[in-house]
């Protein structure tokens, strides 16, 4: 134990010394890291995008980050453009947070663009609402295993305001067995068909084939 | 002023309360949808995230988006012990997350030109902001998965998420009368409200994963509650749930 002590005595001075040249060294960096940020993003020219995330997520304390480049410009109606450029203003949270240097993805050359010719092509999208006339179109009867669907869309200055089930199929409920062993932070209810006007639906999504196709030949009615 | 689209035969509406909405603004925020759609759409071939399956295009040489939504799925994969995770059969599938995401983000974008009254709904995951233009919440109904024409649950909310994980396309699984399999799970549909919608998305798909423990799941996480809605029309639902619904 004794021959221990001057030993520890001199790493004490030798920890010191690890203190000072540490301290120095994140000084150095706090003031490297301030300037960065102080200067332009686009001197960094070629800065991958990687590196450009962790700057920007050093900047951006909050989850949401959402560049505040104009979007206009970028994302052009066409959609080659707007596959190449939604990036840039593209609102990013999370962990690896994109940035502003990458908010310009224009400027700089991106490989992932180069690298893949697929994207060049542009992609329609599935059915963008403009072109159709104003008025109330009903869509065929579709079949779907469980019942038929059948959709009537509303069309206001080109756009769709409303898309309405005509009919649906039954009701598959059963009659409510309330389970008594429910945990005792839960609670249960036998569910119940409610009328409130309401603002938004949400819930169970639509993507059933048969309400597609119905919905799709209303607004071929629409624009024929 | 008010817009739907469909897009991959979903819809998506957006509706913006304050006095001072542009349609522009609309616009670019279902061009924003749009852009996600197309790169994360796991359905068409040639989307980003169709390439990085079909080995042509590296991960590391991927856009920023996508390294985040991989960089999100792993952090989500962490916080729900496993029962979130992007990786099926050797391809990577994010729409459990990357729906709420998108959301969020357009959400942002309305936020960012300074609209404090709106709401984004796209398949059935909505975030809420403000209150609506009678001044009042916004109220939202839960869609009954048992019949598509019908609410079971009306929320007021305000400034958060809400999510549903379990589909009707879920329900005819369940009820596929041709299936020989067993039942797996009992749940049809699971709503989660959080503090925002991609919060709300992800941990929805997560719990909807763990059958009926799933409700309990999200009971344990602080500002999120659950309503779960089983094959015999019994719903279960967190403590501080109620709270949101519309008091009669």
């Amino acid at each position: 134990m004794s021959k221990n002590q001057p030993v520890k005595k001199r790493s004490y001075a030798a920890m010191m010394r690890k203190y000072l040249i540490s301290a120095f060294v994140v000084a150095s960096f706090a003031v490297y890291a301030l300037n960065e940020n102080n200067s332009n993003p686009n001197t960094a020219g070629g800065v991958a995008p990687l590196q450009a995330s962790t700057q920007a997520s050093r900047q951006a304390p909050a989850a949401t980050i959402y560049p505040t480049t104009a979007p206009e410009p970028a994302l052009a109606p066409d959609a080659t453009s707007t596959a190449q450029s939604a990036p840039a203003n593209t609102a990013l949270i999370g962990p690896v947070a994109p940035t502003k240097s990458a908010a310009q993805p224009t400027d700089a050359p991106q490989p992932t663009d180069t690298a893949a010719p697929p994207t060049d092509t542009p992609v329609p999208p599935a059915a963008v609402a403009s072109g159709y006339k104003d008025g109330q179109f009903t869509g065929d009867v579709a079949d779907a295993y469980y019942g038929a669907v059948q959709v009537k869309v509303a069309i206001q200055k080109g756009k769709i305001v409303n898309v309405q089930f005509l009919d649906y199929p039954h009701d598959r409920r059963r009659s409510a067995d309330i389970n008594s062993q429910a945990m005792p932070w839960l609670q249960q209810e036998a569910v119940q068909a409610q009328s409130a006007q309401v603002d938004i639906i949400g819930g169970a999504t639509l993507t059933s084939q048969a309400f597609i196709e119905s919905l799709q030949t209303a607004l071929n009615s629409a624009k024929s | 002023m008010k817009q739907t689209r469909l897009m991959m035969g979903r819809l998506q509406l957006l509706e913006i309360a304050d006095a001072s909405a542009r349609e522009e603004s609309i616009d670019d925020a279902f061009l924003f949808l749009e852009y996600v759609d197309d790169t994360f759409s796991t359905y068409k071939p040639d989307s980003e995230i169709s390439r990085i399956n079909q080995k042509r295009l590296e991960l590391s040489q991927a856009s920023a988006p996508m390294q985040t939504i991989f960089a999100m799925a792993e952090e989500t994969r962490q916080d729900t012990d496993g029962y979130f995770d992007i990786l099926h059969k050797g391809h990577y599938d994010p729409s459990g997350l990357v729906k709420g995401w998108a959301i969020l983000n357009a959400a942002a974008m309305l936020r960012e030109r300074g609209y404090r009254n709106f709401y984004v709904e796209a398949g059935g995951d909505i975030e809420a902001a403000g209150v609506n233009a009678q001044g009042e919440k916004w109220r939202v109904g839960i869609r009954n998965p048992f019949n598509m024409r019908e609410i079971v649950k009306v929320l007021e909310i305000s400034d958060c998420g809400v999510a549903t994980s379990g589909t009707y396309v879920r329900g005819q699984h369940i009820y596929n009368p041709k299936g020989d399999a067993p039942l797996q799970t009992s749940v049809l549909s699971l709503t989660v409200i959080g503090p925002n919608i991609y919060e709300a998305d992800r941990f929805a798909t997560a719990a909807f994963a763990m059958d009926e423990r799933g409700v309990s799941f999200i009971g344990t996480l602080e500002g999120f509650e659950a309503y779960q809605i089983d094959q015999a029309g019994v719903a279960t639902f967190t403590d501080g749930f109620e709270r949101y619904v519309l008091q009669s």
